[in-house]
């Protein structure tokens, strides 16, 4: 008997017969996401910036349309409140289910995001305890909220209530949110007071609907509940006289959920480690996770958000280190889609109102659209992604034909960038240009960030080592697409580049008493002498000799840096660390898949392997989350979303590149092959791996790879020294090394 | 100030235009939603009043950031104002306390829904007219500055 595939695919995350408040359960469409208590109720209360704050809600369209949102039952004609006890949570990825038991009443509720909709959606069937049929008096109790994620801080304090086809809706800055319900709604009260169905302007913190049913003896009766909304011009409810879409398509919405994430699961490629199930069940969470985060609000904005919850919007920065990801999750449409949103929002010239030069691809893009620039790494990393999306494909010549344009600006943006003195890429004062927007009218308002790298709550002026890593990887990109571009003097240009700036790295980072590198240079010369994860990416893009990689990679991983539970942002001997702070010393796993990447790169496979595990296990423990950061002191999340791309795409990427030393190379119809696994690993599998128009599977057993290829065009394997041709429906063939 | 202020508005305008022009009118209207949103949602508008030793006046969401704060100082006019005559209170703070005693062991949780009022007593009283005060926050978190400031006409006590 073949096991069922939405089973298969869909499982359970985790599950509780009993309240579990403090864990986040999530709930993630392509327009929005739910936020749940692990006591199944709309409400997490959870530490950010050092205070306690409740999560729990509806969020579309980056807006949070409201929360917490509490259902509430009444039975018999004085309507005698009922509280049912939880007695059961059950977590997958396309929903969440929750069981509440009285003495009077079961019920058992699905918390969804609808394939296609604005929203949030509650099906609750109720089941009567009772020998005689009663009255069933329930209550949706809503607090308006319409805050945009953008601006945390904030919600507003004016909303305007009006009649929608005979419903209630609300709006406030430019969004608004409507209730639905499958039974005809007999009673709204604003505050406490009924409302007579015309527009009322001012205050509003409670809204409550009201209906009753009749509940037979014993008998079940089903209802369903949305609440929907979203960004103005985003979401269009003129479309929606009855819920959208209607009623009738609702009872499918649970089996639709759970097979479109089935459908995508299996759509990607499998893993199989049997020397290390952690490491595997950790890649089939992280997958998952990845694709949680996909969001798509208009036709031309189409990505991912950085993480749950309040980074809800597409981070420039987030995306393009969550890209070479997704290509891996076969998902080459979704990348592609992804990098024209990034170039559709691209600065064709100096916007200073927005804090953008020419060419610079947007630090935050949220719908409406409201965009913002300003970093200084985000639009360096979009040479690579456009490279690796077409090694991925092959489609070199329409991917190219498509950006010549806006990879011209991006290369005009680089050029800005290099300081003539030092032929270093800058970084520095990127959002000061932002002051003139936030001084509009009689309020002014700020952060005084003089830096936007990665750490970008950290001042690591003016060259930063990772900015030049990362502009060293954008010059043998560029190098590659200049000669698709026809551009062969380009070309050579960036070959060039690209060397002296691994020479620069190389002399000018080197930091010898550390065995390390500088995290940053001055302009005047003088270094940054402060041991962070970031001089990992030198090692991993090969900036570096084989000797002094090592060093590096050494330097790291001593505790003062690595953590048990992953590395700093800065070591903790540094005077100016402090186990709380984002970028001073909290862990973040993004740097721990760094250094995992670069342990695979100087060929200590144990080393990033026992990396690996160390966030696999934080999924594993997380529920299928992953956290965005640790204190640096314990174990701890701190200041964190419970779930940020940057927690698993790297991890993701380093198992194909890292462990398995996938490189592709579509457009010549290769790709090379250098896994690297623990000595006492016997065996390993990947298969559905999709490249171009075809699909790869790797079998390792004892030492010795082996590969089967179904496509339409031969496929050329570099390993170990060895080209061997896979001609198309290929089966399971050896291949050989030059050397072992 | 006016002529600087026009020639600030219509530099505005010039960038409003080129970015309507480049992402269309959607983006500005974006733009301006949000900026208006945080104009009408920090600073409660009218809020600045004399006080009997001072002046009040309410936020009532924190500026930009929410979390707890390890510093928080008050200027007036740019002239800071000492730590131990701010005070503030608000639902979720309780008693009232005073900006000195905001530190790395005692922070104060700034949220939004929970309207704060500052009440700050000065010696001499302020002069009428208009006035800049501005919040400068440090979160233990986010390091970097947090600030806002607002302009106003500082409005005399309710009669009674």
């Amino acid at each position: 008997m073949s096991p069922d595939p939405v089973a298969e695919h869909e499982p359970i995350l985790w599950e509780s017969d009993h309240p579990r408040p403090e864990r986040p359960a999530l709930v993630t469409g392509l327009e929005g996401w739910g936020v749940l208590g692990g006591n199944g109720e709309f409400s997490w209360l959870r530490e950010t910036r050092g205070a306690r704050f409740d999560w729990g809600g509806v969020y579309v369209h980056g807006i949070r349309l409201t929360g917490p949102w509490v259902l509430q039952w009444g039975l018999g004609p004085e309507a005698t409140p009922v509280r049912p006890a939880m007695t059961g949570i059950q977590v997958r990825r396309s929903r969440v289910t929750i069981t509440r038991r009285a003495r009077e009443l079961a019920i058992r509720e699905e918390v969804l995001f609808p394939p296609n909709l604005p929203g949030v959606a509650r099906i609750v069937a109720v089941t009567s305890n009772l020998d005689a049929p009663a009255t069933l008096h329930v209550e949706s109790q809503v607090r308006p909220l319409l805050a945009p994620v953008l601006v945390e801080g904030l919600q507003p304090y004016e909303f305007t209530v009006e009649p929608l086809h005979g419903r209630l809706r609300v709006r406030a800055v430019g969004s608004s949110l409507v209730l639905d319900t499958d039974h005809p709604v007999e009673r709204v009260r604003l505050d406490g007071v009924d409302w007579a169905g015309v527009v009322r302007r001012g205050g509003l913190a409670r809204i409550d609907h009201g209906f009753t049913v009749e509940l037979p003896a014993h008998g079940t009766i089903g209802l369903r509940f949305l609440l929907w909304g979203g960004v103005d011009g985003c979401v269009h409810p003129e479309e929606h006289r009855a819920a959208p879409g209607g009623w009738g398509a609702s009872g499918d919405w649970v089996e639709q959920a759970a097979t479109d994430w089935a459908t995508w699961t299996a759509a990607t490629p499998v893993l199989r480690c049997p020397d290390d199930p952690e490491l595997e069940a950790g890649y089939g969470l992280a997958r998952g996770a990845l694709r949680s985060l996909y969001t798509r609000t208009e036709p031309e904005m189409q990505g991912l958000r950085a993480g749950y919850p309040w980074y809800g919007d597409i981070w420039g920065r987030d995306l393009a280190w969550a890209l070479p990801a997704v290509l891996w999750m076969n998902d080459a449409e979704w990348a592609e889609a992804s990098i024209r949103t990034a170039f559709e929002y691209q600065a064709p010239e100096d916007l200073p109102l927005l804090a953008a030069t020419a060419g610079e691809i947007p630090m935050q893009l949220s719908p409406g659209p409201v965009f913002l620039y300003g970093t200084s790494d985000t639009s360096i990393y979009f040479f690579d992604r456009v490279r690796r999306w077409i090694a991925h494909t092959g489609q070199a010549e329409a991917i190219l034909h498509e950006h010549r344009e806006p990879l011209a600006r991006l290369r005009r943006w680089l050029d800005r960038k290099m300081d003539p003195a030092s032929r270093l890429i800058t970084n520095g004062g990127e959002a000061d240009r932002l002051r003139r927007l936030a001084s509009v009218g009689s309020h002014s308002y700020g952060i005084d960030s003089p830096d936007m790298t990665i750490w970008d709550s950290a001042d690591r002026r003016d060259h930063a080592v990772d900015v030049q890593v990362a502009a060293l990887e954008a010059e043998e990109a560029y190098a590659e697409l200049a000669l698709g571009l026809g551009d062969s003097t380009g070309s050579w240009a960036s070959v060039r580049r690209a060397e002296e700036l691994r020479m620069l790295i190389r002399t000018r980072y080197a930091w010898a008493g550390e065995r390390y590198l500088y995290d940053s240079l001055r302009r005047d010369g003088s270094a940054l002498a402060r041991v962070r994860p970031n001089a990992l990416l030198a090692v991993s893009a090969g900036a570096l000799g084989p000797a002094a990689a090592r060093e590096v990679l050494n330097r790291a991983l001593e505790p003062d840096l690595n953590a048990p539970w992953g590395l700093r942002t800065l070591s903790n001997r540094d005077p100016t660390y402090d186990p709380i702070a984002y970028h001073e010393g909290q862990v973040w796993p993004i740097a721990t898949a760094w250094a995992a990447q670069a342990a695979f790169r100087v060929g200590l496979p144990e080393r990033g392997v026992e990396l690996l595990r160390v966030l696999a296990r934080s999924y594993l423990r997380e529920g299928g989350l992953a956290n965005e950061c640790y204190r640096g002191d314990r174990d701890e999340p701190w200041n964190s979303c419970c779930l940020l791309g940057f927690s698993v795409a790297p991890f993701l990427t380093t198992l194909f590149e890292g462990l398995w030393g996938l490189r592709p190379d579509l457009v010549h119809g290769k790709i090379a092959i250098e896994p690297t696994f623990p000595s006492a690993w016997r065996e390993a599998e990947l298969s559905n791996v999709v490249l171009g128009q075809g699909t790869l599977a790797l079998f390792w057993r004892d030492g010795t790879l082996s590969a089967e290829w179904r496509g339409d065009r031969p496929l050329t394997v570099v390993h170990g020294g060895r080209e061997t041709p896979l001609l198309p429906g290929t089966a399971r063939v050896s291949l050989p090394r030059e050397r072992t | 100030v006016r002529s600087s202020s026009l020639q600030l508005d219509s530099e505005l305008a010039k960038e409003g235009v080129l970015l309507s022009w480049h992402f269309g009118g959607r983006s500005v209207a974006g733009l301006a939603r949000i900026a208006e949103y945080i104009q009408r949602s920090v600073y409660l508008a009218g809020s600045f009043r004399r006080t009997e030793d001072g002046f009040r006046f309410v936020l009532l969401d924190p500026p930009l950031r929410l979390g707890a704060f390890v510093h928080l100082e008050l200027l007036v006019d740019g002239r800071p104002v000492p730590g131990d005559r701010v005070l503030l209170r608000s639902e979720r703070i309780g008693a009232p306390r005073s900006a000195d005693s905001v530190g790395p062991v005692t922070p104060i949780e700034l949220l939004p829904g929970d309207p704060v009022e500052f009440r700050v007593r000065t010696d001499p009283a302020l002069g009428g007219g208009a006035h800049a005060v501005r919040l400068n926050l440090r979160n233990q978190a986010i390091p970097p500055l947090v600030w806002f400031e607002f302009h106003d006409r500082l409005l005399d006590r309710p009669t009674a």
